[in-house]
């Protein structure tokens, strides 16, 4: 009874206190600890990040405190502008860690100028490079420049892999002709809704137009070049070899309600279907995950991609791709340590190997790709050139707002000089 | 359950101390060794990580009798002052530390947000009123004001009618009232990703001739229509928006104006339906009247989340094909690499917007007092 | 939840003779919860079914998908089949009517217009090659001699001339092979739609399952909620939840409490003034506040406690509690301050002892909502209590399992549906809260 008296006295005392006097955090005294914040948050890929930063940590004794959360722009905003800022971030996009181009640490600085560029191919340190500061390096990245379809289907009805873009349409007007609507391309991703068109804009972009063009449309700024505006004629093209698909009765499955009604997760169920609704579907190299049951992928298989073919012969066979950039925001020894892991294969070895995610390093050795990712990643190495996800590097308000929503726009029918006029609308003034 | 109307003359706890220098001492100390001793626990209960239901335990217990604590404590302080001095400095202690809260959580932002509002986009450059003046010229953002007003008048609108009917009504059926009153009240318990994937099973559309799996298209194709993408067609998607809201928030207003129904003693409606009057005058002549406090706050806070919302539209559309809302600019231009300065303007912006419910309500405040 | 048929019935009947105001809330109701009612069901379904179907269709549920698939491909093989046939039909039809003469003239100026080109770039070649015998490089001697030989070559062909019969020759061998080939996807596409026919003659359309059969129960599963609730860390997850939630309902409540005491029965110098601060402070967007309360709380060392969480929640809840419970406290008449101030109470226990008793129902309501968005909530814990897992909240990690992009509308669902249980249990409990008499008692006594 006494005891129980006492700690109800004891309690009382602690709540008369607590609230006045704020208690502190723990002091980190070890100094080997690494903090990494990203938006990884779906827990296969958070292992397979895990296990790569775990490869560091065996080899070094560090401790890598990884924490994702997938709201990952807000809070690293608001960190960065309360001064909380981790050691280590990992962007979705080039263009948000651009934002942080004073905030974050130039590699060079911290690093041999020599091992970067033996590590990486110079177009990546080039895409990682804001106002000739160097301060990303490539993570996990994609191949977005892929057609998928059916080989089962492709076998029954008589078809072949074109290998232009004028093979492209005649096997359309070929599948019409057939009696199927050949394309499918839903874009629905609520708030994001319209980002797949804006991938199919800068893969036709990336076939029509120089390589300096199209860095001029997305990051003049960073280029010392004059911008190419939505408005140009090249971007208008893009737009209207796009619309000679997606606008295409005949060819799209579904028509515009289906594209702007479906959600882009769903890309894939029509090829699945027996007998097929669409025969092809322009997506990246994610897209198999996103059907359930995961389908499985491979000449033989459930689905196969090819190429998304070239358009002007002079342009080559060039790719767009997507990824993950890190930068590096606090100088300490552990932490340069890291960002040289960081620059090597290995980190992201354990997720090559389990497939899903391509490494941009030039140590990454191809037999860890499962069979079906080396065929991206051969892609990716025969490309006579590639660009990153132009709506990833344009300026906020432009590559994740009013690109995506010209997208849906022209799609529903709105006249595209508007459009586009509306698009340059929100590039932020100098 | 009544309440005593003849409270019993509290005995001051301090009356045993006698007076004078003692008393301070008292005041002054335990305050002083509680501190001490707590910053010791706390940092201890910390440091162990196996006893996390215990660090729980004794947090919880801080942090609900603590408040209560501090303000008895300060209170039986007051009462040791000077008679004169006491009766000025009480008030405030009842509503001191709320202000001191708001002041620091609310309205130091408000301050620091108004000096960003002045500045260019990265904040670096000093610009004056030229945020102000995009916000009234731009062309897009006319009709995020116009999408806002329309907002702002039907939501709150069809809201607290239809919080206030089936306040009314549930009133009446007895037994099942809680169970009626939990249906409407369920959206409020959806966050507003949850919400989006809701109203998917409603709005969603597919293409004529394919099954739809939206609710809404099903039965417009059953009855002959054709599909229609609710989202992304003008104006129907602004509509469609405003629907969720009022959606969510009849809930909140249902559950509001019931509290204060049941504030209405059962006499006066007794009284009234024994005069004569017919269910209709009773509820606007006796009901609306006494409750009219209540449905002025109801309607004032509904108006302010309408003024605030953001997350139904940077869910369902973020804007897109003529849905802008103000607010949702807002945190596109703060969180989304827009213009730091915009979107602060735009926040100062909805501070303004909130002004007529200000005047409107303290003179309520002093028509009460009077 | 399903009773069977004449249950139903006789509840409807039960209903509808009810007075009209049961029928107007049932239908509120109703109305209210098809929305939700979609998700509720969502969850409980097979994750395929979900996209094929509506969820309405699982009241009368029809296992059809392969004998839909079997009549589509059929329809699908006529189409395929018909159309391969004409255009067998066509090529045949080109080539019985040969190459027409303008197809002809065509593709012979295309014929000559190579040659000519072909001439150019054999003295292209040549001239290059004599310039690289003037500069004495290795080797030019070999590829003049070469291009020369090339350059005769293309000036002897262009000089022969195009021959109209071998290109009408051509021609109509293309014409032959597209027969071929048409003729061999027609054949290919009517076994095909033979076979499918025989296919679906051989099945039998499925019925609908009569409710509780194999069939129907194999269109309800509990699988979406097991990802949930088997997922890593729930516990914790549930635990810190509770943790952060119910002081964060409490304090602001007991603060709000008091200061909406003195705002509605007090008189102290500057009430408008703070009271229009209060309506201010409601209007403030919460994202605007996060930096500054940031920086604060890393300055006084808050950041990353649930003290840090407790207060900023307090801080953003405080507005609207205190003017909900100020504007009910208003609605108390006067008459009961009087009589307390006669009984020469003081301000504490006239507020103690009258006023919050009596503010109850007020109370119990905007704890309902204050707990629903601390509950809810997924940013200010995030900011403020760190995004490391231990502390991640049940909103939190329920996210996580969703995934970055926001698919998986399987686990949405029975996600969504278990974070509103607790709201919906904490509403229920609150719910004898709202009784009609507090006030009447007061005034009579």
């Amino acid at each position: 009874m006494r005891t129980q008296k006492t700690f109800i006295v004891l309690l009382l005392v602690i709540a008369l206190a607590v609230p006045l006097f704020s208690t502190s955090a723990q002091e980190d005294l070890s100094g080997k600890t690494i903090s990494v914040f990203a938006g990884w948050t779906d827990e296969t890929e958070v292992a397979r990040v895990e296990d790569g930063f775990a490869i560091f940590e065996e080899q070094t004794g560090a401790d890598v405190q990884y924490t994702g959360s997938s709201d990952f722009t807000t809070l690293f905003q608001t960190r960065v502008q309360a001064g909380d800022v981790p050691d280590v971030a990992c962007f979705p996009q080039p263009g948000l860690m651009a934002q942080y181009v004073d905030e974050a640490l130039d590699l060079n600085s911290i690093m041999d100028e020599a091992y970067l560029q033996g590590q990486y191919a110079q177009a990546w340190l080039d895409m990682a490079t804001i106002n000739g500061k160097l301060i990303g390096l490539w993570h996990r990245v994609t191949v977005k420049s892929l057609v998928w379809y059916s080989p089962s289907a492709f076998a029954t009805y008589g078809y072949e892999i074109p290998e232009t873009w004028d093979e492209l349409i005649a096997l359309s007007d070929q599948m019409v002709a057939d009696g199927f609507t050949p394309w499918y391309a839903p874009i629905e991703s609520g708030g994001a809704t319209g980002w797949v068109g804006s991938d199919w804009i800068e893969d036709i972009l990336l076939r029509t137009t120089s390589l300096e063009n199209y860095d001029a449309w997305t990051v003049p700024q960073y280029k010392g070049l004059e911008r190419l505006p939505f408005t140009s004629p090249e971007v208008k093209r893009a737009f209207e070899l796009m619309g000679q698909i997606m606008l295409n009765e005949d060819y799209m499955f579904g028509g515009t309600e289906a594209i702007l009604g479906v959600s882009f997760f769903d890309s894939g169920v029509p090829l699945l279907q027996d007998p097929p609704d669409a025969l092809l579907v322009k997506q990246g190299s994610a897209m198999p995950q996103w059907l359930d049951p995961n389908p499985t992928v491979g000449p033989d298989g459930d689905l196969m991609y090819f190429y998304f073919p070239p358009i002007d012969e002079e342009y080559g066979r060039p790719v767009l791709v997507a990824g993950d950039v890190c930068a590096i925001f606090n100088d300490r020894p552990e932490v340069r340590e890291f960002a040289k892991f960081l620059a090597t294969a290995q980190v992201l070895e354990p997720w090559v190997k389990a497939g899903g995610a391509l490494s941009p390093h030039t140590d990454v050795d191809l037999d860890w790709y499962p069979a079906v990712d080396r065929g991206v990643a051969e892609i990716l190495a025969n490309a006579t050139s590639f660009r990153f996800d132009g709506g990833d590097l344009q300026p906020g308000p432009v590559g994740s707002g009013s690109f995506w929503v010209g997208i849906v726009d022209y799609i529903s029918g709105d006249d595209l000089d508007t459009v586009l006029t509306e698009i340059d609308a929100a590039w932020p003034e100098e | 359950m009544s309440t005593q109307t003849q409270p019993v003359r509290q005995k001051s706890p301090g009356d045993w101390l006698t007076s004078g220098p003692l008393r301070f001492l008292v005041s002054i100390g335990v305050p002083v060794i509680a501190f001490l001793f707590l910053r010791w626990s706390f940092v201890l209960l910390r440091d162990q990580e196996a006893n996390r239901i215990l660090v729980a335990f004794i947090a919880l217990t801080i942090g609900v009798f603590g408040v209560w604590i501090l303000y008895l404590l300060t209170y039986y302080l007051t009462e040791q002052l000077p008679e004169r001095l006491g009766e000025r400095v009480r008030p405030f202690v009842f509503v001191g530390p709320a202000m001191v809260i708001l002041f620091i959580f609310l309205l130091y932002p408000i301050g620091h947000t108004f000096y960003l509002s002045l500045m260019n986009a990265d904040s670096e450059e000093f610009i004056g009123l030229k945020n102000y003046r995009t916000i009234f010229t731009d062309e897009q953002m006319l009709i995020t004001l116009r999408n806002n007003g329309l907002w702002l008048i039907s939501v709150p609108l069809f809201s607290v009618s239809f919080g206030l009917i089936v306040a009314v009504l549930v009133d009446r059926i007895g037994r099942w009232e809680s169970t009626a009153k939990a249906f409407i009240f369920l959206p409020m318990a959806i966050s507003a990703v949850g919400a989006g994937v809701v109203w998917k099973f409603m709005y969603f559309v597919r293409a004529e001739g394919e099954i739809q799996i939206g609710f809404l298209n099903a039965i417009i194709t059953k009855i002959g229509g054709s599909p229609t993408n609710f989202l992304e067609t003008i104006p129907l998607n602004n509509l469609a928006l405003i629907i969720i809201m009022t959606w969510m928030v009849t809930g909140y207003c249902m559950v509001v104006i019931s509290a204060g129904i049941k504030n209405v003693s059962t006499e006066v409606l007794e009284a009234a339906r024994m005069d004569g009057a017919n269910e209709l005058q009773v509820f606007f002549r006796i009901i609306v009247p006494i409750i009219r406090p209540t449905l002025i706050t109801v309607g004032t806070t509904v108006l302010i989340w309408v003024l605030k919302v953001f997350d139904i539209v940077y869910v369902m559309t973020n804007g897109r094909r003529d849905t802008q809302v103000v607010a949702n600019q807002m945190y596109t231009e703060l969180f989304r690499g827009g213009s730091v300065g915009l979107g602060s303007a735009l926040a100062i912006l909805l501070l303004v917007a909130v002004s007529p419910f200000i005047v409107s309500n303290v003179r309520e405040l002093r028509r009460r007092r009077a | 939840m399903f009773q069977s048929q004449g249950a139903v019935q006789s509840r409807l009947r039960k209903i509808l003779t009810a007075s009209p105001v049961r029928i107007a809330v049932l239908a509120l109701c109703l109305v209210w919860s098809i929305p939700t009612l979609g998700m509720l069901i969502s969850s409980f379904r097979v994750t395929q079914e979900i996209n094929r179907t509506g969820w309405w269709t699982v009241f009368s549920p029809r296992d059809n998908t392969e004998y839909r698939s079997l009549v589509d491909r059929v329809e699908r093989s006529k189409t395929f089949a018909e159309r391969t046939q004409d255009q067998f039909v066509a090529a045949q039809a080109a080539l019985e009517a040969g190459p027409s003469e303008e197809a002809v003239s065509t593709a012979v100026a295309e014929a000559e217009a190579a040659l000519s080109e072909a001439v150019s770039d054999a003295e292209t070649d040549l001239a290059e090659a004599q310039a690289a015998l003037d500069a004495n490089e290795d080797g030019a001697q070999a590829r003049v001699d070469e291009a020369e030989a090339a350059l005769d070559a293309a000036q002897t062909a262009l000089a022969a001339g195009v021959n109209a019969d071998e290109i009408r020759a051509q021609l109509l061998d293309a014409l032959r092979e597209d027969v071929q080939s048409t003729e061999e996807r027609a054949t290919n596409a009517q076994t095909m739609l033979e076979t499918d026919r025989k296919a679906l003659a051989e099945t039998d359309e499925p019925k609908n399952f009569p409710i509780g059969s194999e069939g129907w129960r194999r269109q309800w599963t509990l699988d979406n909620y097991e990802k949930v609730v088997n997922a890593d860390r729930m516990g914790d997850a549930f635990l810190n939840s509770l943790l952060i939630t119910i002081p964060s309902v409490v304090i602001p409540i007991t603060i709000a409490a008091f200061a909406a005491y003195a705002f509605a029965w007090l008189s102290f110098p500057a009430k408008d003034l703070l009271f229009a601060l209060v309506i201010v402070a409601m209007g403030v967007p919460g994202h605007l506040a996060l930096v500054p309360i940031l920086r604060l709380y890393l300055r006084v060392d808050l950041g990353g406690t649930y003290m840090g969480v407790w207060l900023a929640h307090t801080g953003f809840g405080l507005p609207l509690a205190i003017y909900l419970i100020y504007g009910y406290m208003i609605t108390i008449p006067r008459e009961i301050m009087e009589s307390a101030h006669i009984d020469g109470a003081s301000a504490m226990t006239a507020f103690t002892r009258l006023i919050l008793p009596l503010s109850i129902p007020v109370i119990a309501a905007f704890a309902i909502f204050q707990f629903l968005w601390v509950w809810n909530d997924l940013l200010i814990a995030l900011v403020f209590l760190g995004t490391e897992a231990e502390n991640a909240v049940l909103t939190a990690r329920l996210s996580e399992l969703i995934g970055s992009k926001g698919q998986d509308w399987e686990v949405l669902t029975a996600g969504a549906f278990i974070t509103m249980l607790v709201p919906l249990i904490i509403f229920f409990a609150l719910q004898r809260f709202f009784v009609r008499g507090l006030t009447a008692g007061s005034v009579k006594g």
